[in-house]
């Protein structure tokens, strides 16, 4: 491949991005193969030497911030007329559903966490119940009613040892969450910028 | 290496590339590459980042009948420089003690 070919190639390939961007990266692309044959390659070694285009376009839109991946995918095809009139007038029936898609799937989300924090909300009951049971074991100790402080010091090392147990799962839990969440967020991403790539 | 890791030391290898005098693109490939592993296709993002975070400026200069971008590093950029070096100190405190603890499991 030439350097014409491999740059509009990559014009190609960049064909939706903004046009400032496409036209920065065109014009760095095209420097870096001048500056390589100027430094004695032949133009085919130079073109194969930078590397694939697709994957140089598909770091370049990687690394266009998301709102402008977003911008990307609107203006792509002008809605006819009657399509127009069909969003306004099924407005009613589209927008209380999607908004309602949108709340539900907040709302299980809001559960997940709402569940997690419970299960951190009993461990910590739990560690309160432990220390209180220790304090009263060991007043009971001093007024040398040694059957119950032996009672409540036993019942409170059971609540201290599921208060571990559940600290390390809530944690866990939570951590989980996070994981889940920052997934997700990323395969929207992800899913954004391939679509585009597909769409050539 | 740490796709991480690697992304931030490039930033400062770019910026270490321009301090002494203005550079252009392939010139700084041809600086880093003996240190590290550099293609055009990270140059690219990561100078388009500096210039977002006013790190260096950009001008075009006529070379041979064509235009070329030269890079010159501003005054954000040589404090980040300076920083890097500075952290890079709490960091090798932080290897030795990595090396170390390696060493006594051992």
């Amino acid at each position: 491949m030439n350097k014409e070919a491999f740059l509009s190639s990559l014009r190609h390939a960049l064909a939706d991005i903004p046009q400032e961007d496409l036209e920065k990266s065109v014009e760095f692309y095209s420097e870096m193969l001048d500056d390589r044959i100027e430094d004695g390659m032949t133009e085919e070694a130079a073109v194969s030497s930078v590397g694939d285009v697709s994957e140089i376009a598909s770091q370049i839109r990687a690394d266009l911030p998301l709102p402008t991946l977003m911008r990307m995918k609107m203006p792509r095809r002008q809605l006819r007329p009657w399509e127009i009139i069909l969003l306004i007038l099924g407005s009613p029936v589209w927008l209380p559903i999607l908004a309602s898609l949108f709340i539900i799937l907040l709302s299980v989300y809001l559960v997940i966490w709402s569940l997690v924090l419970s299960l951190f909300a009993v461990a910590i009951y739990l560690i309160c119940g432990f220390v209180c049971g220790i304090v009263l074991s060991a007043l009971n100790y001093l007024h040398v009613d040694l059957l119950h402080a032996a009672l409540l010091f036993g019942m409170s090392c059971i609540l201290g040892g599921f208060s571990i147990i559940l600290c390390m799962l809530s944690v866990r839990l939570i951590k989980g969450v996070c994981k889940l969440t920052k997934s997700c967020v990323l395969h929207l991403k992800c899913r954004l910028s391939r679509k585009e790539v597909k769409a050539q | 290496m740490d796709i991480q890791l690697k992304r931030g030391l490039l930033e400062v290898c770019v910026l270490a590339a321009i301090r002494d005098e203005d550079s252009y693109g392939y010139q700084i490939i041809k600086d880093i590459k003996p240190y590290i592993d550099i293609s055009e296709s990270t140059l690219y993002p990561i100078l388009r980042r500096l210039e977002t975070a006013e790190c260096l400026t950009v001008r075009s200069v006529e070379h041979n009948g064509r235009l070329r971008k030269y890079y010159r590093i501003t005054q954000t950029g040589i404090q980040k420089l300076e920083d890097f070096k500075l952290e890079w100190k709490e960091i090798m405190s932080v290897y030795q003690f990595i090396a170390g603890e390696d060493q006594v499991n051992e």
